[in-house]
């Protein structure tokens, strides 16, 4: 799989120095315990247990942002492959876009397959999830596509020990 | 006498006994016989025909030399012994003795210069090749200790040494003997006239790059292979004549070799460039580059690409060594970097800001010219960049150039390069901290700014104008950015307090309004808590903390004093200012700052007055709204109190004293006058009961006292007994709690003076409000309260009484009533967390004291609990169990967790959530411990039982109070046993897990999902191969 010559040898790289969301979250908490002031609640209560918190985009990304890249040590988020922007949820049905990092990039079946696994794996089974290609940004969008979405397919794929490997090998920095 | 060594030589030519040697041995010492004299008495075997008896004689007077102190040779007997030793070298058997004799020979004092110069002679035309390699390593050794002690000896045989030397060295292999032969390499190199002899030394030494040995197992001579490269490395870098023929080799070895070896030689080259000098760096920069420049770029691991950017460094700093220009090697590099930093945002470009930083540490003047160079082009790229990548990376790559000169600037007379762009780089970063897409960057950038640069003060002051802007804007933008923005000017506030407090304050302060804001109007509010929250993160200063005290003081004085009665926003309002005003004071104390205890004089008595004159305007109705208030004025004194020392607490106790016994002006004399109130005496039974809700305030100024503060009482034990007295008979359970304090407080720092108190007035109290079953319950289980927090305070400090009192509660956990109290009572004796009892308060806080209750308490447990005892005592039981687990240190419940895991499986299927919770969090705080020894097989005997006992808590009803935190527990748990229990254990149920968690996957609870995810992906882990990825 890791051939010699990269697919593509100098990606753009965005820095992800901290997940801006624990950073936002940390943010947050503090202004929610200074706006319990107010309103002279104790802030330390952990009733906020019975508040409905769906699963939402933001929630999604976190599950495939530290998938790693196969063929690069960096993760799909700080190749750019993947974003929140890309994530499209709709009640149980959900799309979610990649873009390669070049048109020719033959690596783009398996980090398609490595978020598939890692959705399957991670998501209740009423979502029914979608996962393409972003238009116009690799030379075999439609069999790629095809191949990302069709059960069988997805089936046969995953019965391969090799790709399997690799699979895991990319899905293991995800919890990250 | 000489006739007793005759004879034992006699002996031991035929036996080879030691009882023998040590005759002749003892003879020598004992000055009875000589060397000399043995010698002639061996003189017969030493000259004999016979080989074997020749080397035996040989062997006999090498073993005594070996033996005899040096007090017992004459420089006449080194002299004969050295002199008949060197004879016997080029022989074939003699030999080994022979040279084990001159090695200790050569450590003695009467061994001379000529002595040695006569046996390295004779030992340089040693046949190494001929010899063993133990043997070999006696003829090393030897030369060392000549090279320690007669070095000039050597020196004076010249170029005879050296060349019989390397011949000796020719063709080494075994490690040990490398070993010293690299160290003698070394010396020789340094302090030998060898320049005849480069391409030999070349030879006996770089033949052996790289070094590749791996030490066999239970390697008798513990040689090893990180300590032969590091011997190599020092006679590899040992002298400049061995650059020219070495680097080529290097060179060689860093394009073809494995990483392992790319690794070892990065790290010889970075040792030995410097060494070489600059002519040999500048004939083979131009090769070394190209090798180097692959593992910069285009890096097998990030250890080689350090490794390479270090030597760049170290090459770039040897070529250029003086101010000159980087005319050549330098400039190819830095032209390379500039190269890539036309993209700064791809991973090469990336790559090239590493190799800036790498050569800006190099020299003052390299960085100079470097820096010269790529920090015009970046903020040139900045101005013209296409899109947001560039200008964060351009921002990214400019504060790690700043946090990198970061270091240098602390050195004075060093100005750093950046001065000359500061302009530039100023208002590039903050143009970047208006635009959302770039702020965080700009932010970082920023932060090291100051503290890379000397600002002017209307730099600082142009800074701190923008970022209180950023502050300010924050409200509208989706991007918090507040608390770095203030970190900044955090930062600032200590190179310019003066500057923050002018500029930055008062457009925070003006956003906090008059009257309290209202539910309708939500603007309001968000100025209200955007200014809190920067306020109480920025003003750690103390001239910036005075300040917003002072602003924030009189705002809550003039809500609160303003009107008659304050209504609930006024309230809300004054809670916030009070608290922020506690959460800065917090974190200062946490800092340690040391202008904390002054408000003790300036501020505190301000407090009490606040309080004691709204009591005086509400009269009868009492401060019964005013909780909350009322806590925020406590945590605020009790800090301040606690920061002061005895000198200033002292005086304080007398006024506070006075204060609670109807003369609240003794506190506040000096700042306001105040009627005296002779009917305010809370602290009496049956006081005012109006004035109940002001004892948190007596709590308050009294449990930050240090031990040896003096209370003004006359018996500290009535002054106990009455506290509890008043306690338990008051209505008021904010009064209550106060009180509990209060003595918990006073009778852990002066528990000494309290024997009274303790064996009498604790004991009746126990009987009369505690086990009285002739009072309601109620009552019971208040005096339960109060007797467990002043017994807490004995058991922290592990009085000798702790323990006796702490069992009493076991005859509770029969009594239907009472057993569950008594058992939560006992758990929690351990647990500080809701009490005055820490160090910060300057309580007795003695090492291991729960450690103590907990083994005491445990015992008896497990010794009382047998499926016979009644369900009541056996629950009250698993309480005290459960409760004690999670108020003890994880380390110490881990250590009796063997014995007391069937308990825990059992309180799994308490009713009571909360436990659960408890006893979940145990038992993931074991498993995610360091040592997990004991419990494992605990673990392991119980998996059966104990998965569905978790997999059944991971589905509580979400709406039941605690439930996250157990569910998330119980899921953690879950999937720690895939990660830490042997993966043939937990096999069998990997499937089970699986499927039970997926409908954890679609919890209402975001921090339950994320639990689960997390545990299935380790369970996923545990299989063995999967036939398929999306089995289970």
């Amino acid at each position: 799989m890791s051939s010699s010559t990269p697919w593509n040898a100098n990606p753009v790289i965005q820095e992800v120095t901290f997940k801006s969301k624990t950073r936002q979250s940390a943010a947050e908490k503090r202004r929610a315990t200074i706006a319990s002031w107010f309103s002279l609640e104790s802030s330390d209560d952990d009733e906020g247990d019975i508040a409905e918190d769906p699963i939402d985009e933001e929630e999604i990304f976190d599950l495939i942002r530290s998938i790693n890249d196969p063929e690069h040590p960096h993760t799909l988020e700080s190749l750019m492959v993947v974003s929140q922007k890309q994530i499209r949820l709709k009640g149980n049905l959900l799309e979610v876009e990649f873009t390669p990092t070049v048109p020719h990039c033959g690596m783009a079946t398996i980090i398609g397959l490595c978020i598939r696994v890692r959705l399957l794996r991670s998501l209740p089974e009423r979502f029914k999830v979608d996962i393409i290609i972003k238009k116009g940004t690799h030379q075999s969008e439609n069999a790629v596509n095809k191949q990302l979405n069709d059960k069988e397919r997805v089936a046969a794929a995953l019965e391969n020990p090799n790709l399997l490997e690799v699979i895991e090998q990319c899905l293991s920095s995800a919890d990250a | 006498m000489a006739e007793a060594v005759e004879r034992a030589v006699g002996l031991w030519m035929l036996t080879q006994s030691n009882e023998d040697l040590s005759i002749i041995n003892q003879e020598i010492e004992q000055g009875s016989t000589s060397l000399v004299e043995l010698v002639k008495i061996l003189g017969q075997y030493l000259t004999a025909e016979e080989n074997e008896t020749r080397v035996k004689g040989v062997t006999l007077l090498v073993d005594v030399v070996t033996k005899l102190p040096d007090t017992s040779f004459t420089r006449q007997s080194t002299r004969v012994i050295n002199a008949f030793l060197i004879t016997k070298l080029d022989t074939v058997d003699e030999v080994i003795p022979a040279l084990k004799g001159l090695l200790r020979l050569s450590t003695m004092s009467t061994y001379t210069a000529s002595d040695c110069k006569d046996a390295t002679e004779q030992l340089l035309k040693f046949p190494m090749r001929a010899h063993v390699q133990s043997t070999r390593n006696v003829v090393f050794l030897l030369i060392d200790s000549f090279m320690t002690r007669h070095r000039a000896a050597l020196q004076s045989l010249g170029k005879a040494f050296v060349k019989g030397y390397i011949s000796l060295a020719e063709n080494e292999k075994d490690p040990r003997n490398l070993l010293v032969a690299f160290a003698l390499d070394r010396v020789i190199l340094l302090e030998f006239e060898v320049s005849d002899f480069v391409e030999q030394f070349y030879d006996i030494t770089f033949c052996y790059f790289p070094i590749t040995f791996k030490a066999p197992p239970n390697d008798p001579y513990g040689v090893t292979g990180p300590d032969l490269v590091a011997a190599l490395r020092n006679c590899l870098s040992a002298s400049p004549l061995l650059g020219p023929p070495g680097m080529p080799l290097f060179i060689e070895k860093l394009n073809v070799g494995s990483p392992a070896t790319k690794k070892d030689t990065l790290a010889t080259v970075a040792v030995c460039l410097p060494v070489y000098g600059k002519a040999v760096a500048q004939t083979t920069a131009d090769k070394l580059w190209d090798g180097l420049k692959i593992e910069i770029f285009q890096p097998v691991d990030v250890e080689v690409q350090d490794a390479a950017l270090e030597v760049t460094k170290v090459l770039v700093q040897t070529c250029h060594p003086d101010e000159s220009s980087l005319e050549g090697i330098g400039e190819r590099i830095l032209k390379t970097c500039l190269g890539h930093l036309d993209e700064p945002s791809t991973s090469q470009g990336q790559i090239a800001v590493k190799l800036v930083l790498a050569l800006a540490k190099s020299s003052h003047h390299i960085a100079n010219q470097v820096l010269q160079e790529v920090v015009p082009k970046l903020v040139a790229l900045y101005e013209t960049a296409p899109d947001t990548s560039v200008r964060t990376s351009v921002l990214a790559a400019l504060a790690a150039i700043l946090e990198a000169q970061e270091e240098s600037s602390k050195l004075p007379g060093t100005p750093s390069p950046l001065e000359a762009y500061k302009d530039s780089i100023l208002s590039l970063f903050v143009s970047a901290i208006k635009s959302t897409s770039t702020a965080e960057q700009g932010l970082k950038g920023i932060s090291h700014l100051v503290r890379a640069l000397s600002l002017e003060t209307e730099e600082l002051n142009f800074l701190i104008r923008n970022l209180t802007n950023v502050l300010l804007e924050s409200r509208t933008t989706k991007d918090d950015l507040t608390p770095e923005t203030v970190a900044v000017l955090r930062t600032l506030s200590t190179i310019s307090p003066t500057a923050v407090e002018e500029l930055a304050l008062p457009p925070l302060f003006s956003l906090l309004p008059d009257k309290p804001p209202q539910q309708n109007e939500p603007e309001a509010r968000a100025n209200c808590i955007l200014a809190l929250v920067a306020l109480e993160d920025l003003c750690l200063h103390p001239q910036l903390f005075s300040r917003l005290l002072v602003h924030l003081s009189t705002k809550v004085e003039l809500l609160l004093l303003s009107s008659e009665r304050a209504n609930e926003s006024v309230i809300a309002y004054a809670h916030a200012l009070l608290k922020t005003v506690y959460t800065t004071l917090a974190t200062k104390s946490l800092r340690g700052d040391v202008d904390i205890p002054k408000y003790m004089e300036r501020f505190v008595p301000r407090l009490y007055y606040l309080f004691f004159d709204m009591l005086n305007k509400v009269g009868a109705e009492g401060l019964d709204g005013y909780q909350a208030l009322i806590s925020d004025a406590a945590d605020i004194i009790t800090l301040i109190v606690a920061s002061s020392n005895v000198e200033r607490q002292e005086p304080w106790v007398v006024s506070l004293f006075g204060a609670f016994d109807g003369k609240p002006s003794s506190i506040t004399a000096c700042h306001a006058t105040l009627p005296d109130m002779p009917q305010f005496k809370p602290l009496e039974v049956n006081g005012n009961q109006a004035h109940d809700s002001l004892v948190a305030l007596f709590t308050a100024g009294l449990i930050g006292l240090h031990p040896e503060t003096p209370l003004p009482v006359s018996d500290v034990n009535e002054l106990l007994a009455s506290l509890l007295q008043v306690a338990v008979t008051s209505e008021n359970a904010e009064k209550r709690k106060a009180l509990a304090y209060a003595v918990s407080s006073i009778l852990n720092k002066h528990a000494n003076d309290c024997s009274k108190f303790i064996d009498i007035a604790l004991g009746s109290f126990w009987t009369t409000r505690v086990m009285n079953a002739e009072v309601t319950i109620e009552q019971r289980i208040r005096g339960l309260g109060l007797w467990g927090s002043a017994v807490r305070a004995l058991i922290v400090r592990n009085h000798p009484a702790s323990l006796r009192l702490a069992r009493q509660l076991f005859a509770l956990f029969d009594d239907a009533e009472m057993a569950i109290h008594a058992a939560k009572t006992l758990g929690q004796l351990p647990n500080l967390q809701e009490s005055s009892l820490t160090k910060k308060y300057h309580s007795v806080v003695r090492l291991l004291h729960a450690q103590r209750l907990f083994n005491a308490v445990i015992a008896e447990i497990l010794e009382g609990f047998s499926p016979a005892i009644s369900s009541v005592k056996s629950n009250a039981y698993l309480i005290a169990v459960s409760n004690l687990v999670s108020s003890v240190p994880k380390s110490t419940s881990s250590q009796a967790f063997d014995k007391l895991f069937p308990l825990l499986l059992r309180g799994l299927e308490l009713p009571d959530l909360d436990l659960r919770s408890n006893i979940t969090e145990s038992l993931v705080a074991v498993i995610e411990g360091e040592n997990l020894t004991n419990g494992m097989d605990a673990i392991t005997s119980h998996l059966g039982a104990l998965i569905p006992r978790l997999l059944r808590n991971t589905r509580v009803d979400r709406h039941a109070h605690m439930s996250m935190r157990l569910k998330v527990n119980a899921i953690r748990f879950l999937g720690s046993l895939a990660e830490k229990m042997k993966r043939e254990d937990v096999q069998p149920y990997r499937a089970e897990v699986l499927r039970e968690l997926q409908s954890s996957l679609d919890d209402p609870s975001r921090a339950v999902r994320k639990e689960a995810v997390l545990a299935r992906s380790k369970w996923y882990k545990c299989g063995s191969p999967p036939k398929s990825a999306l089995e289970g």
